[in-house]
């Protein structure tokens, strides 16, 4: 009974949390329905290891280290067969819909190119970049999770940001002309 | 980037952190100093807060209640097979493997100290029919015995093997004296 609620308590808390992340890393719904239920059921099965404090940084381990997993396994995947661009048909909607000049404002189009960009982000940084920048996790709280040291954090997510900016800046130069 | 070849590498970090949120208030004054001092580097700090403000405006994903739903049911499922499984799952435990094992063993051990001590104890009369038909029955045997040297001996070395070998090697004598 008390871990049955300890659990919804729990994956409440953190489900968007575990998705989202998956989400950003693996680029495909699918795989991210996938690791988030996959995460849930680890936490159920190993929720007596950890308490609310530390469940947290285990639960964006084991999510982290999952879409590890996918990735290493879409890599080899990917080697022997064509790769399937499931999200295609999405980007090409949104890109008609960014057209549209009463949808889409400049940041609108900015946060599309952002989400864009951050998907081309290396693993290493994207990383860190998704669980600073959009889950709001502390510098302490990654360096836990990933198993690096608190400076390194520091320094990968400036290079995120860097990265991230060198992307933007066609997007910048067209948007320039254009307006 | 262009835009920070001629801003020192130590400034545009400080820049970065500016736009982002997380400069100290000494950093934020060098910076807004700097912003006001230098174009470029203003229009540094511009491009990197506008990439800040989007990115802070990027959500979490929700993730699907259907998907938590159907985990939870997988959970439950999951449970209810394992319990359903094995009502006397307890004797897996090694502590009951343990007893098992020695209960065995003593019991095997018992058995073979616990030799069956129980004496025969038989009559006159008993023994000495027994005597009776040992001799009656070694009598037999030596009558067959008897009758079958007299056959091999009488019969069939005297009267059927030996006379054919004697006219055989009568036959080659003479053959040796004829040639």
């Amino acid at each position: 009974m008390l871990k049955s609620i300890k659990y919804k308590l729990l994956i409440q808390q953190h489900k968007s949390r575990i998705y989202s992340y998956s989400l950003y890393m693996l680029r495909n719904k699918l795989d991210a329905d996938d690791v988030t239920q996959e995460v849930m059921i680890r936490t159920w099965n190993n929720i007596e290891k950890f308490n609310f404090d530390s469940a947290k940084s285990w639960i964006m381990k084991t999510t982290h280290n999952l879409c590890l997993d996918y990735l290493r396994r879409r890599k080899l995947a990917s080697q022997r067969e064509y790769v399937i661009d499931e999200n295609a048909e999405d980007r090409l909607y949104d890109a008609d819909r960014l057209k549209d000049p009463e949808i889409g404002t400049r940041r609108e189009m900015l946060k599309a190119k952002i989400h864009e960009a951050i998907g081309r982000l290396p693993e290493s940084l994207k990383n860190i970049f998704v669980m600073y920048e959009i889950q709001g996790l502390k510098y302490r709280e990654i360096s836990e999770i990933l198993g690096i040291p608190l400076n390194s954090v520091k320094v990968y997510l400036l290079r995120a940001r860097k990265k991230l900016q060198t992307e933007l800046k066609e997007f910048r130069n067209e948007s320039i002309e254009t307006y | 980037m262009n835009q920070s070849k001629h801003i020192k590498e130590e400034l545009v970090d400080k820049i970065i952190a500016a736009a982002y949120g997380d400069a100290g208030i000494l950093d934020k004054i060098i910076v807004g100093f700097q912003a006001v001092r230098n174009p470029e580097v203003k229009k540094l700090l511009k491009d990197y807060k506008e990439t800040a403000d989007a990115v802070h405006l990027l959500s979490q994903a929700e993730c699907p209640d259907a998907l938590v739903k159907a985990t939870g049911d997988r959970i439950k499922y999951q449970s209810k097979y394992e319990k359903k499984k094995s009502p006397v799952s307890f004797l897996r435990r090694p502590v009951f493997k343990f007893a098992a094992a020695a209960l065995v063993i003593g019991v095997v051990s018992f058995l073979l100290i616990q030799k069956p001590k129980h004496e025969v104890k038989y009559s006159k009369a008993e023994a000495e029919l027994a005597e009776k038909q040992v001799k009656e029955s070694l009598a037999i045997v030596g009558k067959v015995l008897r009758k079958t040297q007299y056959k091999v001996t009488d019969e069939v070395l005297g009267g059927q093997v030996s006379p054919p070998i004697k006219k055989s090697i009568n036959l080659i004598n003479d053959l040796f004296k004829g040639g």
